[in-house]
């Protein structure tokens, strides 16, 4: 007898799976096009040396665009500091604390392994703060407290080598202040 | 000429693995991947690879200890290796001493950032 498995059935194969380290998710929305205040509170986490993971500007969002990025939870109370300036008092700022990235590669493209994994996050109600794809991964933010059960649902989905890469990282590179 | 020779990226940093698998394939290149020295190795055991390119850096198992493993073991020294380093001063030779004090015994190395049409060169130059 012909097997046909269906394609709801089949696990999508990919490379691997990565969490990010403990973050604070900034959620920026300025309220006229012409504002810069978002670019300058970029260029002051740069100036500090504050290292930003992930960085999302969204224009679909017109009149109020909206802008969101991710810094290590450490940094926060320096980045907290930043935006009490009153030259960021015009922007709708939202924080979201306890945030962890969960990132899968390589995507290849597949519009079926998105689909996939929005019906995953939908099905078991985990939170997608933000989301954006590179040229090889799609990464989505989170609680980062569901990180380890959002990757064991993400498997019935999707199957990993037999011996990928560990989910956390082992070590993180940092620059050292001059 | 590539004759569809197989080439092992190993990289953890999925993007730049993406970005030199598209450039090897598009040079009609075969092309397997892996994301740390681990998986790397079970890799070269099942498909054995014509040419790695690996980078130094990784988790469970770093390039330089798969490197010296390759070179020093009769079934896989034969497989050249081309190790992608993000030191910032030009090396004279590849069996050289690292900062850390690593000795390598790879057959050629590219410098982070990397420079694709400089890899190519080194890649076809290589087998």
């Amino acid at each position: 007898m012909k097997t046909v498995l269906s394609r709801e059935n089949c696990k999508i194969s990919i490379g691997g799976i990565k969490f990010s380290e403990k973050l604070t998710h900034v959620s920026l929305e300025k309220k006229t096009t012409d504002d810069s205040s978002i670019n300058e509170l970029l260029y002051l986490l740069a100036q500090k040396r504050i290292n930003i993971p992930f960085l999302c500007h969204s224009s679909t969002t017109y009149p109020n665009h909206r802008s969101c990025f991710c810094i290590n939870h450490e940094n926060f109370p320096h980045v907290q500091s930043l935006l009490n300036f009153t030259s960021f008092a015009n922007l709708n700022i939202e924080i979201i604390q306890s945030v962890g990235t969960i990132t899968l590669f390589p995507h290849k493209n597949s519009f079926h392994l998105l689909g996939k994994i929005i019906q995953t996050f939908t099905k078991f109600d985990f939170s997608i703060y933000s989301m954006s794809s590179s040229i090889s991964a799609i990464a989505l933010n989170t609680d980062f407290l569901s990180l380890d059960m959002v990757a064991e649902k993400l498997q019935e989905v999707t199957s990993l080598p037999k011996n990928h890469a560990p989910f956390r990282q082992e070590f993180c590179l940092k620059e050292l202040q001059q | 000429m590539s004759n569809g020779q197989l080439i092992l990226v190993v990289d953890d940093d999925t993007d730049l693995v993406e970005m030199v698998s598209m450039k090897l394939e598009s040079e009609k290149f075969r092309v397997a991947k892996a994301y740390d020295g681990v998986e790397a190795l079970d890799k070269i055991k099942a498909e054995r690879p014509a040419l790695i390119i690996l980078d130094v850096m990784m988790p469970r198992k770093d390039g330089y200890t798969l490197c010296d493993e390759l070179k020093n073991s009769d079934d896989y020294k034969d497989i050249v290796v081309v190790l992608l380093t993000a030191v910032t001063e030009a090396i004279s030779s590849t069996n050289y001493t690292h900062v850390g004090g690593k000795t390598t015994l790879a057959d050629d190395f590219v410098t982070k950032p990397i420079d694709l049409d400089k890899l190519m060169e080194i890649v076809k130059d290589n087998l």
